[in-house]
This record gives C-alpha cells, sequence and structure tokens, in this order.
C-alpha cells in the first residue's frame, strides 16, 4: 500500500490550513508565515516524515508547534519558518527516539520547557538532548545538553 | 487463496483499485488513532502492521472488493469477532493437545506448548491479528503453511498436531519411544519430529502388509522393502507409496479424512529419501529396526 501517493495531496492542504489558523495566533507574537513559507513547510514536514520513517495520520505537528513556540523569546521572526522547519524534523526524530511513549502535546510541551529552559533557544541544543531527559524533565540539571559540557 | 477462485474473479479496474486504497486508508487512520490516541504520527513499520491486520480481519487477500463495501467498520467490528472465536478455539485445541501428549518426553514440544499456553493474553485481534507472539520451535512433520497468519496459523499448527498425537497413540508407547530413539538417540533434547520416524515405520509394514502396530521393520523386511522399490519408477512409487497410506490408514481403524491426508502427503514426502537411500545401497536409516526390549 503507497501511503504516501494516496494521501500526500490531501495532507499537505490540511496542513495548509492548520497552519493558516495557527498563523493567526502567532501574529500577536510578531511571528507571520508568508503563503510560500507555509508551503515549504508543508513539504518539509513530508522530508521529515520519510527521513523519520513515520506515517502521519492527521494534518501534521506543526499547528502545535507553531502554538507551542511562538511565545518563546528566543525565536526572531526572521528565523520564525526555519525554526519551525527544524522543530518539525527533532520531533518526529524525538517520537523515534522515545519510541513513542510519550504523546504529541507532552513531548511538545517537553520540548519548548528544554528549548525555552537549560537549551537556551538553540536548536542544536535541543536536538542533542538525550531521549532521556524527555521522561525526567524534571531532573534539569542531571542532562545537561552535549554541546553544553 | 484458492487459485482457481483467483482466476474466477476479475481483476479490479484503476477506479476500483484507488477506491479500496482510499477504504483501507480510512480504516488505517481509524486503526491508528485508537492504538495511539494521544499521537498523530506512527513509525512507518508500525502503521504497515496495522494495515496488515485490517487486511486479514476482512479477508482482504481473499477478496479485495470487500473494501469497496459501505459498512466496512461493522465488517471490521464482525471479523474481529470471528478472530476471537478462532481463539477460544485455539484455547480449546491446545488442552487436547496437551490432554494428549505422548508417552515420551521431547523438550521443544513442551516448550512450544508452554509458550502457545500465553498465546492468547498476547495476542492482539484489535491491532495485530497477523501476529503469531508464541514461540513454535518444535518441527511438525508437514509444516503449517506460511500464508496463514495469527490465529489461524496458531490453529492449524494445532490442528497438525493433534493429528500426529492421535495417530501416536494408536502404538504402544514404549515401541513408538523404540523407534523414535533409533530414529534419534537424543530425542528428549534436540528439534525433532515424533510423528515422523514411527509413521514412516508403521506405513513401511503396511506396504508389506504387515502388522503397522508391531512398529518395527526387521533386516529382512527392510530387504523386502529395497527390492520392491528398486524396481519402480517414480510414479509407481508414487502410487505405491498412497496405496500404502490408505492401508495404513485402515490397518490403523483411521476414518478422519484429514488424518488419511496427512498420512498420504507424509507417505508421497517419503519417496525422494527412499531413492536417494536406495541409491545408497540401503533403507536401514529410513525404516529402523528395534529391539523389543528397550
Amino acid at each position: 500500500m503507497d501511503l504516501e501517493r494516496i494521501f500526500l495531496p490531501a495532507q499537505l492542504t490540511v496542513t495548509a490550513e492548520e497552519l493558516a489558523q495557527s498563523n493567526r495566533v502567532s501574529r500577536k507574537f510578531g511571528l507571520d508565515l508568508s503563503p510560500a513559507q507555509a508551503d515549504m513547510l508543508a513539504r518539509r514536514q513530508v522530508e521529515a516524515l520519510r527521513e523519520a520513517g513515520r506515517i502521519e495520520f492527521g494534518g501534521g505537528i506543526l499547528k502545535k508547534l507553531v502554538l507551542a513556540f511562538c511565545d518563546s523569546p528566543f525565536i526572531q521572526p526572521e528565523d520564525w519558518a526555519d525554526t519551525l522547519a527544524q522543530l518539525q524534523t527533532i520531533f518526529y526524530e524525538l517520537k523515534n527516539e522515545t519510541k513513542d511513549r510519550l504523546g504529541d502535546d507532552d513531548l511538545i510541551f517537553r520540548m519548548t520547557a528544554r528549548f525555552n529552559g537549560a537549551a537556551g533557544g538553540s536548536l542544536d541544543a535541543l536536538e542533542s538532548t538525550p531521549p532521556e531527559w524527555f521522561f525526567h524533565p524534571e531532573a534539569e540539571r542531571g542532562w545537561e545538553a552535549d554541546d553544553e559540557l | 487463496m484458492n487459485s482457481e477462485l483467483i482466476q474466477r474473479l476479475p481483476a479490479l479496474s484503476v477506479e476500483e483499485d484507488l477506491l479500496t486504497q482510499e477504504a483501507l486508508w480510512r480504516l488505517l487512520r481509524r486503526q491508528a488513532r485508537l492504538y495511539a490516541p494521544e499521537s498523530s504520527s506512527l513509525p512507518a513499520e508500525t502503521a504497515a502492521a496495522l494495515a496488515e491486520s485490517i487486511r486479514l480481519t476482512l479477508g482482504v487477500d481473499r477478496d479485495p472488493r470487500i473494501l469497496l463495501c459501505a459498512d466496512l467498520e461493522q465488517r471490521l467490528r464482525l471479523g474481529q469477532r470471528r478472530l476471537t472465536q478462532k481463539v477460544e478455539l485455539s484455547k480449546q485445541l491446545w488442552r487436547t493437545v496437551c490432554l494428549t501428549l505422548p508417552e515420551i518426553g521431547n523438550r521443544s514440544l513442551t516448550d512450544t506448548l508452554r509458550s502457545i499456553g500465553g498465546f492468547w493474553n498476547r495476542y492482539d485481534v484489535h491491532f495485530f491479528a497477523q501476529e503469531v507472539p508464541c514461540d513454535m520451535d518444535y518441527q511438525l512433520s508437514q509444516p503449517v503453511s506460511e500464508t496463514l497468519q495469527g490465529v489461524d496459523y496458531v490453529n492449524d499448527w494445532l490442528r497438525r498436531l493433534c493429528l500426529e498425537q492421535d495417530f501416536l497413540r494408536r502404538f504402544d508407547p514404549s515401541s513408538v519411544r523404540a523407534v523414535v530413539a533409533g530414529s534419534c538417540p537424543d530425542y528428549r533434547g534436540l528439534l525433532i519430529n515424533l510423528f515422523e520416524p514411527v509413521a514412516v515405520n508403521a506405513l513401511g509394514l503396511s506396504l508389506l502388509g504387515e502388522n503397522p502396530r508391531f512398529l518395527s521393520v526387521s533386516p529382512s523386511l527392510r530387504r523386502k522393502l529395497e527390492a520392491q522399490f528398486a524396481r519402480l519408477t517414480e510414479m509407481e512409487s508414487d502410487a505405491a507409496l498412497s496405496a500404502g497410506a490408505e492401508s495404513l490408514s485402515a490397518g490403523l481403524g483411521i476414518q478422519n479424512r484429514q488424518t488419511v491426508q496427512y498420512l498420504n502427503s507424509l507417505a508421497l514426502g517419503l519417496r525422494p529419501r527412499l531413492r536417494a537411500a536406495l541409491d545408497a545401497g540401503t533403507l536401514e536409516y529410513v525404516f529402523l529396526e528395534f529391539l523389543s526390549f528397550l
């Protein structure tokens, strides 16, 4: 069954619609996505899923990432689209690395805590956080990201 | 799937093919949400396993057109109920097998039955119906078709073991033990089939018109078999072996058609082994003699 072939067009449409909705919220924080950037993000989602070896059954995770990260003090408006693209890649990687033991909302909540906390707004630091940290974010001090050591 | 049936079913048109794939996707999305309600995505291999489970539960391989039906969710539930009933059947088969174990120990058989004993607690009818979550190391004489999956595989395996054990129970346990020991001295510890050496010896005796219950094939009887098969063509050998299997079934009072068929398959499968042994000059290691005091 070629899942991508059948559902990719529909998924891209749903993702674009969801981004348009979340854009209305992020705009209040000065973070805006152009239609071209939204389109780019929807396509990067397909790549991120393919790289992570995952299948998306909803519209994707971008809307939740936008709503969770749009109030971060570390994100600059000019980096917003690229940051989102990297965040969704990191998200799907972490879903795999945490063996799907965390729901989407839980994982995003912990990603924001890490990003705005010890990672200091660094996507590299977020990405190199040991997966175990996300199960025990309260033990912040014991889980320094590799690039912080 | 029966190849004649496949030929009778007209192929799906391109449009129908797309519709069936979309229907499967809708069911898959529903199952994915039920399986992982807090995640919108799944690893591809998990998604593929969920899709395989849906296909098995609906019987898509038998009839892909079932995916064109309007009431698919209802059909999926019915399929799951059917599988649950099959799980109940597997429990009955397992109990029967455990109660009719031959009086001859074999570790792989007991380990396999112990593992199957936990099958129904681990089997997931709703999401992974195609999986066989138990270790089935014991070697049957005639293996289950690899096209069978999940509880269908387990039930067919248990049915075959029932046939084999029912056959073994028709013989004196000490004779069975002696033949199996002659075939494999470490029969308790190694991965061997207990039925086959006994059935082959009984078949040999039936081929000669002897009482199959004696089980031991003496050197003089063996030489008769060697002389008989040395002059037969492959086709004649098959006919003789088939007739021997019929005679064996009749001699043991076996009326169950499945057991008769099982013995016939065993007999026909023996022909290449007979030919190789005859080429080597003796059937000594095919038809075994044992001493009655063993």
